[in-house]
């Protein structure tokens, strides 16, 4: 019985993934004014995972904001969820986050990126964060990660659970492009991007958004 | 006879004179016309640097390039600090001039923002030498020693924002010039970063950056906060391990980096000390 249980979640998984994105967002959306475009932040989420749909909530949201050569710039809107069982620590998220059954992070472009720029981003935030970023799993991530990216499309990434410590770990992209991978803490890694030692001060700012910390 | 000789050594005295004397002209005209070029050079790149057409853009400010790079090269040590100075004083001292308190629709700002682009641009272009006679010659003891710190400042901002970056992360093709390149301006952010005296680069300016309203913050009004930068003693470590990533990820120039006696020290200069 636990068998054809697991086999169906798992076929309504493939379903899922095949016709559209594995987060449906839910709830009555909020409209988030940023520099005169509104866009959309839901309060709560599903994340349709091969071990079943995980109820998300959102943690908060805020904009990725750079210092280039002391000009402040627009990158991302950031919005984060995870599974309505967490507490998320705000002076140790990372550690809060470890045993989540889901998270989702979804990022609107606020400007246009090539897929190589957000690339070296994410690796020098993961770097900073003592993750080896030559590891296979991350590797493999990375190179399928390509193409650019227009202000106003949408990045979603989402990891969950498997056996043991392995979490899977996938990012939509734009076009129906989906890069999914398995590994040893894998998605644990990835958000430490937004909620581990923060890149620089800016990032510091959206972390506490994200976290909550603020509201 | 002896009358003769007493003549005619008096008559090649006499022109040898005037021959020094048109020498000497000749120097004295040719020295004022190089310093006339000199002074044209660099008040011809400063007006181009600030001309509007090439300030359009600050984000990077390409168009002020060419025109900072000749200035830089061109000014003396004294020249290019006095004239950095005088840029950080517009963008410290502009919005004073103005009103005590500015708001984001302050024309001014605008401005400022020109000038401080133009210092960063004047720092960036300024030659290894040069900039460490402009250090030597103020920390500690001259008249511009706070503006040699935030000389520093600005220069390793611009290497490691528009450089650098330029050629290890925009650059869709890379080989190994564009790890002679890279490396250059590695070294440069790291004798910066390892600067005996880095906590007092620091570039402090009061009310200075947009800040856009999101969601409805501050009822709706962009606000201007403070400018307070300083420089991460051990970033310039993260920026070698980045290119090396970069540079690796090309399979023929990773061959030629570890292969080779030249791509093995160039690669070893993006290793931290």
């Amino acid at each position: 019985m636990k068998i054809v249980v697991s086999l169906l979640s798992f076929s309504l998984w493939m379903g899922s993934t095949a016709l559209g994105s594995i987060v449906e967002m839910k709830g009555v959306a909020k409209a988030v004014n940023v520099s005169g475009k509104v866009y959309k932040v839901n309060p709560e989420a599903t994340l349709n995972t091969a071990n079943g749909p995980v109820h998300l909530k959102l943690t908060g949201y805020g904009v990725r904001q750079k210092s280039v050569a002391f000009v402040r710039v627009n990158v991302y809107l950031a919005t984060s969820y995870i599974d309505v069982d967490t507490q998320l620590s705000t002076s140790n998220p990372i550690e809060s986050m470890k045993d989540s059954k889901g998270r989702v992070i979804a990022l609107d472009m606020l400007r246009a990126m090539s897929a190589a720029d957000i690339r070296s981003a994410f690796e020098e935030a993961l770097d900073l964060n003592g993750v080896d970023v030559n590891a296979k799993a991350i590797q493999a991530v990375f190179s399928k990660f390509t193409g650019d990216l227009k202000e106003g499309n949408r990045i979603i990434l989402a990891s969950y659970p498997r056996e043991n410590s392995s979490e899977n770990l996938i990012i939509e992209l734009p076009g129906m492009n989906t890069i999914q991978e398995t590994g040893n803490l894998l998605g644990l890694d990835f958000w430490k991007i937004w909620f581990g030692e923060p890149i620089d001060k800016l990032m510091g700012e959206l972390k506490a958004k994200l976290t909550g910390a603020n509201q | 006879m002896k009358n003769v000789l007493a003549f005619s050594l008096s008559v090649l005295l006499l022109s040898s004179c005037g021959i020094k004397e048109m020498a000497d002209e000749a120097r004295d005209n040719l020295r004022k016309t190089g310093n006339a070029v000199h002074l044209q050079v660099l008040t011809v790149s400063l007006q181009q640097m600030l001309a509007p057409v090439n300030t359009e853009s600050l984000t990077p400010p390409v168009r002020m390039f060419p025109y900072g790079d000749t200035f830089s090269k061109e000014a003396t040590v004294e020249e290019a600090t006095e004239a950095y100075h005088t840029f950080l004083v517009d963008v410290k001292l502009g919005g004073m001039t103005n009103k005590s308190n500015p708001t984001p629709k302050d024309v001014r700002l605008e401005g400022r923002k020109v000038s401080l682009a133009a210092a960063g641009v004047i720092s960036a272009f300024l030659p290894h030498d040069k900039f460490v006679k402009i250090l030597e010659a103020q920390v500690g003891r001259g008249r511009f020693e706070d503006t040699a710190y935030v000389i520093a400042l600005t220069r390793y901002t611009y290497l490691r924002d528009f450089f650098f970056t330029s050629v290890v992360e925009k650059s869709e093709r890379v080989n190994l010039d564009s790890v002679r390149k890279a490396v250059e301006y590695f070294s440069e952010i790291k004798y910066i970063a390892q600067l005996p005296y880095l906590d007092r680069v620091r570039l402090y300016v009061p009310q200075f950056v947009l800040v856009p309203s999101i969601d409805g913050s501050n009822n709706g009004q962009d606000t201007l906060e403070d400018l307070d930068v300083t420089i991460s003693p051990t970033e310039y470590k993260l920026l070698g391990r980045k290119a090396i990533r970069r540079f690796e990820r090309d399979e023929a120039l990773k061959d030629q980096l570890y292969n080779t006696e030249e791509g093995r020290r160039l690669l070893a200069a993006f290793q931290a000390d």
